[in-house]
This record gives C-alpha cells, sequence and structure tokens, in this order.
C-alpha cells in the first residue's frame, strides 16, 4: 500500500509539473502565428501588385502600342526604302553619261563643220576671182559670193555657239553625275546601315515582344506557384490551432490521471495496514496512470512532429515564395536584351536605340532630302542648257537650207552666163556638192540635237523627282510621332520596370528575413519533445511497478476516453497506443467519399 | 457588389486565414470570437456563417440553432470549420441545421469552393 501511494504522489506531482508546462507551450505563440498571418496577407497584396506591374509591363511590350510601331514602322520603312533606293540600273546616271557622249559626238560633228567651212570660204574666194575675171558678165556673182561668205561666217558662229554650249553643258553633267555618285553613295549608307541597324533593333523589338509573352506565361506561371504556396501557409498556419487543441487535449487526460491518483493520502504512516482492495485499486488507477502516459507521449509526438511539419511547410513555401518573386522579377521587363542584362542598363536599351535610329533615320532622310534637292536644280539647270542646244537645230537646217538655195541660184546664174560662166558653173556643181555634204552633216547634227532634246526631257523629269521633298517631309513627320509613341512606352516601361525590379527585390529580402526568424518551432518542439520524453518513462516505469492485472482492468477503462477526442488522428493515435482497432480507420478516412470533390475533410449536408 | 461572411472562432489565427481567404476572394468578412459574440453580431446583410464547434461561452451547436430561430438569418447557410470529425457531431450539426462540415486544416481553394457553392 505504501509503495503505491507514494508512487501516486510522486506521478500526481510529476504529472502536475508537465500540465503545467505545456499549457502556455503553445497558446503563447499565438502572436507569431498572427505576425505571420498579417505578414502573409502583406505579401499577397504586394504581390498581386507586382503581378499586375509585371503584366503590364509585359503587355507593354508584347502589346498593341509595340505592335502598331513595329506595323508603322515596317510601313515607314518601306516607303523609306523606296525613296532611298539605289537603282542598280542607275538611269540617271546612264542619262548623264549619255548627255556628255551626245556632247562630245556634237563636238565631233562640229569640227566636220569646220571643213564645210573651210571649203565655204574657197568657195567664196573663188567665185569672187571668177566674178572679177567676167567683168559686168559676172557682176551677179559678187552678190552669190557674199551669200557664200556670210554663210561661212553664219557656221562659224553656229559653231562657236554650239562648241561653247557643248563645254559647259559638259561641265554642268560632270559635275551632276558627280552629284549623283555623291547622292547614290548616301542613299546607299542610309539602305544598308541605317536601315540595316532599324531592322535589327525591329528583329529585337520583336524577340522581345515574344520574350514578353514568354515572360507573361511565366509570371502567371510564378504568380499561381506563389498562390499555391499561399494556400499552404494557409494550411499550416492554422496548425496553431490544431496543436493548441491537441494539447489541451493532452492537459485535460493529465487532469484526469491526477484525478485518479488523488485518492492516495498525502501523509501515509509507515506502520500502516495492509488493505489488499484499496491496494489494488491503487494498482489499477497506476495502471490507468500509465495508459495515459504512454497516450500522451503518442500525442505530444503528434503534436510536435504535426508542429514542426506546419513551420517547416511555411519556411519551405516562404522561400518558396520569395524565389517565385525574385522569378517575376527577372522575368519582367521585355525591353531588355542580352547586353542589357550585362551592362544593367535600365531593361529598356532597345526602346532606346530604336527610338535613337528612328531619329537618327529622320535626320537622315532629311538630309537626303537637301541633297536631292542640290541634285534636282542641277538636273534642272543640265535639262535647261540641253534643251537651249535644240535650239540650235533650226539654225543648223537652216543652214542647210541656205547651201542649197546657194548652190541653186549658183546654177542659174551660171546657165545665164552661157559659155563664160563654165566656170562658174564648176563653181556651182561644187556649192551643190557642197550642199549635200553639209546637208549630211546638218542631218547627223540634227540628229543628235533631238536625242539631246530628249534626254533633256528625261534629266527634266529625275530633277522634278528628286526636288519633290514632300514625301520625305511626309515621312519625317511621321517618323517623329513614332519616336513620339516610342518615347512614352519606353517611359511608362522604365518605370515599371524600376518599380517591378526594386518591389521584387524588396519583398524577397522582406520574406527571407520572416523566414530566418521562424525559430519558435524549436523551443515549442523541445517543450512537447521534454513533455512527451517525461510522459514515456513516467508510462514505462508504472508499467514496470504495477501488476499485469491491473493493467487489463485499466486498458478496459480507457477504452471510453477514445469518445472524448475531436481529432480523427488522435483516436488513431489511441487505437495504435492502447488497441481497439481504430487504427485500421485510418486509410479510410483519406478518401473522399462524398464524391463531390471538395476533399475527404469537407461534406455538404 | 461583395457578399458579407461571418467567420466565427475562438482562434484568432483561424478567423485570420478564414478572413484572409474569403476576402482576397472579393467577400467581406466580419468576425465573432464565439458563439455568443457572432449572436450579437449578427445584424445587417450577412449571407453565410462559416463557425467552429468547441468554443467557450456557446459553442457551434448552439450558435446554430440561435441563426436558425432568427427569421431574417433562418435559411443562410451555415457551414461548421472544426478540428471534429465525429460522425455523431456531424449528425448533430446537421441535425442543428448546418449546411456543410469542413474538419481542419482548410484549403483556400476549397473553403471559397464550398463559399461559392452554398451561396449560389
Amino acid at each position: 500500500m505504501q509503495e503505491y501511494m507514494a508512487l501516486a504522489r510522486e506521478v500526481r506531482e510529476r504529472l502536475g509539473r508537465v500540465g503545467s508546462g505545456l499549457a502556455q507551450l503553445v497558446q503563447r505563440r499565438e502572436d507569431d502565428f498572427l505576425a505571420l498571418g498579417a505578414e502573409l496577407q502583406d505579401v499577397a497584396m504586394r504581390v498581386q501588385d507586382i503581378a499586375a506591374d509585371s503584366q503590364q509591363l509585359n503587355r507593354i511590350a508584347s502589346g498593341d502600342t509595340v505592335r502598331h510601331i513595329l506595323e508603322e514602322l515596317v510601313s515607314e520603312l518601306d516607303a523609306m526604302q523606296t525613296l532611298c533606293h539605289v537603282d542598280d540600273d542607275a538611269e540617271d546616271l546612264a542619262m548623264l553619261a549619255r548627255a556628255r557622249e551626245l556632247v562630245h559626238e556634237l563636238s565631233r560633228s562640229i569640227r566636220d563643220y569646220a571643213r564645210v567651212v573651210r571649203t565655204l570660204q574657197m568657195l567664196g574666194i573663188s567665185t569672187r576671182i571668177e566674178s572679177a575675171r567676167l567683168g559686168s558678165d559676172g557682176r551677179g556673182f559678187s552678190t552669190l559670193a557674199d551669200d557664200v561668205e556670210k554663210l561661212g561666217y553664219k557656221i562659224v558662229e553656229y559653231s562657236d555657239r554650239i562648241t561653247q554650249q557643248a563645254k559647259t553643258l559638259d561641265s554642268l553633267a560632270e559635275k551632276a553625275e558627280a552629284s549623283t555618285r555623291e547622292m547614290r553613295e548616301m542613299q546607299r549608307e542610309c539602305a544598308y546601315s541605317v536601315f540595316g541597324s532599324l531592322r535589327e533593333n525591329m528583329d529585337t523589338l520583336h524577340e522581345v515582344a515574344e520574350g514578353s509573352r514568354k515572360a507573361s506565361e511565366d509570371v502567371r506561371g510564378h504568380t499561381a506557384d506563389i498562390a499555391a504556396s499561399m494556400g499552404r501557409i494557409i494550411g499550416s498556419l492554422q496548425f496553431h490551432d490544431i496543436v493548441r487543441q491537441q494539447v489541451e487535449h493532452v492537459e485535460e487526460a493529465l487532469t484526469d490521471a491526477r484525478a485518479c491518483l488523488e485518492g492516495a493520502p498525502v501523509n501515509v504512516p509507515a506502520n500502516a495496514p495492509e488493505d489488499a482492495a484499496a491496494d489494488e485499486a491503487m494498482a489499477v488507477e497506476l495502471a490507468v496512470a500509465a495508459d495515459i502516459c504512454a497516450l500522451q507521449e503518442a500525442q505530444l509526438e503528434n503534436a510536435r512532429v504535426s508542429f514542426s511539419d506546419a513551420v517547416s511547410t511555411l519556411r519551405r513555401e516562404l522561400t518558396a515564395i520569395a524565389a517565385s518573386v525574385r522569378g517575376v522579377g527577372q522575368r519582367t521587363g521585355g525591353f531588355t536584351d542580352e547586353a542589357c542584362h550585362v551592362e544593367d542598363c535600365g531593361g529598356t536599351a532597345v526602346l532606346d536605340r530604336m527610338e535613337r535610329s528612328v531619329t537618327e533615320i529622320a535626320t537622315r532622310m532629311l538630309s537626303l532630302a537637301e541633297q536631292g534637292e542640290r541634285m534636282g536644280n542641277v538636273m534642272v539647270e543640265v535639262a535647261e542648257m540641253v534643251a537651249q542646244m535644240s535650239v540650235f537645230l533650226e539654225d543648223i537646217e537652216d543652214v542647210g537650207d541656205e547651201i542649197e538655195l546657194i548652190a541653186l541660184n549658183a546654177s542659174i546664174r551660171a546657165a545665164h552666163t552661157g559659155d563664160k560662166g563654165k566656170a562658174l558653173g564648176v563653181l556651182a556643181s561644187s556649192i551643190q556638192r557642197l550642199s549635200q555634204d553639209a546637208g549630211e552633216s546638218t542631218m547627223a547634227l540634227a540628229t543628235l540635237l533631238r536625242e539631246v532634246d530628249g534626254v533633256a526631257g528625261q534629266l527634266k523629269s529625275y530633277a522634278t523627282a528628286y526636288l519633290d521633298s514632300s514625301r520625305v517631309s511626309e515621312i519625317s513627320g511621321e517618323l517623329e510621332g513614332l519616336t513620339r509613341g516610342l518615347r512614352e512606352v519606353n517611359g511608362e516601361a522604365a518605370q515599371l520596370f524600376a518599380r517591378v525590379g526594386s518591389a521584387c527585390t524588396e519583398l524577397a529580402a522582406r520574406v527571407d528575413h520572416v523566414v530566418r526568424g521562424l525559430d519558435f518551432d524549436a523551443q515549442v518542439a523541445a517543450g512537447l519533445s521534454d513533455a512527451a520524453g517525461d510522459m514515456g518513462e513516467m508510462a514505462a516505469s508504472l508499467r514496470e511497478r504495477v501488476p499485469a492485472s491491473a493493467r487489463a482492468v485499466a486498458s478496459r477503462r480507457l477504452a471510453a476516453m477514445r469518445d472524448r477526442y475531436t481529432m480523427e488522428q488522435e483516436r488513431v493515435l489511441h487505437g495504435r497506443v492502447l488497441g481497439g482497432g481504430h487504427a485500421a480507420q485510418d486509410a479510410a478516412v483519406s478518401v473522399d467519399e462524398s464524391g463531390d470533390g471538395y476533399g475527404d475533410n469537407v461534406e455538404l449536408f | 457588389m461583395s457578399k458579407l461572411i461571418m467567420t466565427v472562432d475562438d482562434s484568432a489565427s483561424i478567423r485570420q486565414m478564414v478572413g484572409f481567404t474569403l476576402r482576397n476572394a472579393g467577400y467581406e468578412v466580419i468576425e465573432a470570437k464565439d458563439g455568443k459574440d457572432a449572436v450579437s453580431k449578427l445584424s445587417g446583410p450577412i449571407k453565410m456563417v462559416i463557425t467552429d464547434l468547441n468554443m467557450p461561452n456557446m459553442d457551434g451547436i448552439e450558435l446554430i440553432r440561435q441563426i436558425r430561430a432568427n427569421p431574417a438569418y433562418k435559411f443562410i447557410p451555415v457551414v461548421m470549420l472544426t478540428t471534429e470529425s465525429q460522425a455523431t457531431r456531424k449528425q448533430e450539426g446537421k441535425a442543428a441545421g448546418a449546411t456543410g462540415w469542413i474538419v481542419k486544416p482548410f484549403q483556400p481553394e476549397q473553403l471559397l469552393a464550398v463559399v461559392k457553392k452554398v451561396l449560389g
């Protein structure tokens, strides 16, 4: 009796000590859980803001604005390339070359004309000599000689004018050729250098837009991951309440155990009489206490594991959230490119470059237009000068007609003079032959001059095209509009990029800080573990010291205790520790029998 | 306009998690710390009650009875959210007028699916 009484007192006191420590062990952590919950709500709000900004940024990069700018740029580029088109046929240059050839041919033909002039001069002198020899009969021939001489002078004058004009024209055409080549070089540079660079940027922008679309998907993935982590965290945060209840149930069980042992007197005299019935009763109470201790050891161990798992899940999921937040930061900023990542240029390098390219193109286009204007003016000058040369055509044709008339006149006069005028007849024949030669030269010159006239018309049309800068001005204006649009998009994107970047960095660091501060589980786990250890020791010690008969009775009494649990897990543990077959139901409860798809822990009535 | 839901639990952390889940989904939430507190706050356009079972002062079953006795809230959905999973207690809740039973811990999507279902 004395032994059981002393044991009962010892156990009661020890149960009291364990129970009093348990009460506050989990309860006082509620503030930590509430602080974590508040932190989680704040994180969720920030994640929503970041995701919205990030998606907005990715929308900008792949959305309507940039698509519109791209389409406009493609269309403007086509128009600009038409304007800057470098014609491999180089018709204008060919035409200028032809003009210069014609000028050279004209110069040669004019030199042929000099022979006609010399013959005319000779014929004029011969006619004048023959006229003097004939005396009064040859008087009419002096007029003929005058006509021949005058015609010679006229041809010399025309030839000089044409030669002079040809020289000037050749010089102008040479200048026009040089300008055309310069313009062509500018066009080539414009086409291959600037447009090439812009096309490259456009390709990059296309890639960026595509990249942003993928980034949007990634951000959605990260956001979904964060939402899933949040869900698991919400599940874990409920374990404060669940474990608190488990520990409360342990406390209640310990109180019950202490109550069972209340019958043991505080001071039992050493010579107290033995009472077999009382002894047996106390042995049963001690066996009950042993079972309760064994049971609570399992419950406390389960509570410890649940609590530790819950906090581990919190730690793991918060770390996952920080990683996902960093992932959002890394997948945001569609306007960045590889170089930008290396140089840390603020995430809008592509737009910056595009803006610079478009501005440069607009400047180049205006410069081209100015050069075109200068070209056009030179062409106009060339064309006008060529046109002036066609005026000589009439003069040359007049010369041919005049020679013919003079030859006819000479033949008639020679016929009138009879035998005395035979020599003059020879002269008339020579003039006629000269007329034929001159006619051929005139025709050749006329042909050349007609061709020159055609070239003049063609050059005028080129000049008109060069002088028309209205399309360039129009395109330049449109490019300016696009640049403005790009600048606006760029500004908005840069602002969002900076905001998302700093928000992600700040939030991830903050979540990391929260994770580092998550250490209260160690203290709770240690407390629960110590209490479980105490329970285990007491259970083992008591079971060694009470008879098997008492333990059998105790097991029957504790079977009823199972119905006091609220949690399935507690009932399962009870079954495992004390028997009763409830462990078999463990698997059954994990099946969603309702079939409503809400989960095995949900039932709608 | 968002619907108003009352969450009743003696655990502040559970009230916080229920409130967080529902507010995130666009619902308005009113909190009560036990059945008695809930009855005193039962006014206005409350469309649903999510309550714990074991609470001081007034438990969840009694709260359901009080709600069902109030003509203004007689037909609103009342879902139990508790660690209790015993069939007899569920039956007791059902008899008192509970619309559904969720055993803790809940997952946000579960709770929202149930809320959506019972609120139509």
